[in-house]
């Protein structure tokens, strides 16, 4: 190697090092805050090496709030992300196969739901929930969620059924399927990986939103990221357990990522992007 | 193929229309209707009808004239350094070396994390007395800082965590760009005698401007959106220094409850939200890769 070339090579190294530290800190930082003894937190410099304990995570897991909030968090973000996907796949595959007049307009619209700003939605969803008597329940918040995940669900899938070629669907429908046969047994099936990127893009949202849970739930129906915003108070932040929870609430999403890390680029830009 | 019918598209489409009806039109017809009034769920009053007052006081609220000139520092400071790291970083990653895959994967991680968890613990970081930040601060012999409560840096504080946890999307979005270049035309940008910088400028970097376009549209739509990170690390403040229209507007509406001035900002707020995501939706097309009728 000549000597510029191994300079270059250093100099690659050492920005992929700093990339690296940058975005790989805070999270280490977090993780360490929640295994740090109780004692050590306050301490400046910070202690770095320490016998790890699993108080915070006890702390936590002994507040019923919080069991309640993971159990909250999961129904919403489940029942949204089914809701989504039954209602929505056909909805994919019809933009993806037929042809009429004001498609186009129609796919926007439903872009528009994902686009929308959350206070825009977040108003009218109050106000008809206080008159309904639905605040503070799970079903408003699987409702509101729906708004957003059905565009993710029909923009995401109309791409993957784009790529199933026609004669698929026609080969069926000349064996003897009808139209909505056709779709369930052959073409679902052939487009399972972009269900599954379509599902859980959609698990990942709903977990992680927060606006619309903190407006409208209070009690019964808090979810996790109110649960763990209400941790910070003006005068007293137990940072160990924030830490804690802030491991808690995003273990699972992460390792959802790692698992469909193939789609979730295509999955976050709404099938835009490959 | 055989032909299809309207009835067809209608079975396919039916229960995404009908549902749709009723989680976005119905509150969208509420809200237009709410924006013609004056009604403060506080007090105890009827709503009253006013026209378009709620409308007008858009333009003249000196508060709105604030919280836009924030969120237009805001959107442009997170856009902006996102996608030039992004793209140096793209650009960087594409050269290729050992380990590359796995560090891919890894700078996944920012951007599914709850928006406010990244608040919570950026919030730790930033911390004035115990934080990590002033920690590194003071060892590199500078002054402490007061990251969030600081006027001059509780912005840039809250952009540095925006930027933390969506340039990785930025990137990950141009490398995908960067690989999908045709190794034959870098090879005869080589032939040519081309550097690898001329050949980064003249060749990739045209070639990756539709996706570049998507990415930028897509996340200054989402800038504009969404508040959770200001809420839990600044929550406006100091002195309305973080007070984007986003957040301004959530204030309006949940903790002073003038349901209809709240109603109609929104509207405003949302339509030019919409412009945007024309624009991106035409940014979509112009993704020569991309066909959405398949054949």
């Amino acid at each position: 190697m000549t000597p510029a070339a191994r300079l270059r090579s250093v100099l690659k190294y050492l920005a992929v090092a700093v990339i690296v530290l940058f975005f790989g800190f805070p999270i280490f930082w977090t993780v360490l805050t929640s295994i740090k003894p109780i004692g050590l937190i306050p301490q400046m410099p910070p202690a770095w090496i320490f016998e790890p304990t699993l108080d915070h995570y006890r702390a936590i897991f002994n507040q019923t709030a919080l069991l309640a909030s993971l159990w909250n968090s999961l129904v919403v973000a489940t029942a949204s992300t089914v809701l989504a996907l039954v209602v929505g796949t056909p909805a994919a595959y019809a933009l993806a196969r037929f042809h009429f007049r004001g498609k186009e307009e129609l796919a926007f619209y439903f872009l528009t739901a994902r686009m929308a700003p959350p206070m825009a939605v977040i108003l009218p969803f109050f106000l008809i929930a206080r008159e309904l008597g639905l605040l503070d329940t799970r079903l408003i918040l699987i409702l509101a969620y729906t708004t957003f995940n059905f565009a993710i669900v029909v923009w995401l899938l109309r791409g993957f059924f784009a790529e199933v070629p026609r004669e698929i669907d026609e080969a069926a429908l000349v064996d003897g399927c009808s139209r909505f046969g056709a779709f369930v047994r052959v073409v679902l099936p052939l487009t399972m990986p972009g269900l599954v990127a379509a599902a859980i893009i959609c698990f990942i949202f709903s977990w992680n939103e927060f606006l619309f849970a903190l407006i409208l739930t209070n009690i019964q129906a808090k979810t996790l990221p109110v649960m763990a915003a209400g941790f910070v108070t003006d005068r007293l932040v137990l940072w160990g357990n924030l830490c804690a929870a802030a491991v808690v609430i995003y273990v699972p999403v992460m390792v959802f990522a790692l698992l469909t890390r193939r789609h979730l680029i295509r999955g976050m830009t709404l099938g835009a992007v490959r | 193929m055989p032909r299809l019918s309207l009835r067809d598209a209608l079975i396919f489409l039916a229960p995404a229309v009908s549902v749709m009806l009723l989680i976005t039109v119905s509150p969208f017809v509420y809200t237009l209707i709410l924006s013609f009034q004056d009604w403060n769920l506080a007090a105890f009053r009827d709503p009253r009808f006013v026209g378009l007052d709620n409308y007008l006081r858009f333009f003249t609220d000196p508060d709105i004239r604030q919280a836009l000139r924030v969120t237009a520092f805001y959107v442009t400071a997170c856009v902006g350094l996102e996608l030039v790291l992004g793209m140096a970083i793209a650009f960087l990653f594409d050269t290729g070396f050992k380990g590359e895959p796995v560090i891919r994967s890894l700078l996944l991680l920012p951007m599914v994390m709850s928006s406010v968890v990244v608040g919570l613990i950026w919030r730790w970081i930033f911390n004035a007395e115990l934080g990590v930040l002033n920690h590194f601060v003071v060892s590199l012999g500078l002054p402490p800082q007061t990251w969030l409560t600081d006027p001059n840096l509780a912005l840039a504080s809250v952009v540095l965590a925006d930027v933390w946890q969506w340039t990785p999307l930025v990137f990950l979005v141009c490398l995908a760009g960067l690989k999908a270049v045709p190794s034959e035309t870098l090879e005869s940008a080589r032939l040519d005698g081309a550097s690898w910088w001329q050949t980064q400028w003249y060749v990739c970097l045209p070639a990756i401007k539709p996706i570049i376009l998507t990415v930028l549209l897509l996340r200054t739509i989402d800038c504009l959106r969404f508040v959770d990170k200001i809420f839990v690390m600044t929550y406006g403040g100091p002195a309305g220094t973080t007070s984007v229209l986003g957040f301004h507007i959530y204030l309006m509406g949940f903790k002073f409850f003038q349901m209809g001035l709240t109603a109609a900002y929104a509207l405003i707020y949302m339509a030019l939200i919409i412009l945007l995501a024309r624009l991106l939706i035409r940014s979509f097309r112009l993704q020569a890769t991309r066909d959405w009728e398949g054949t």
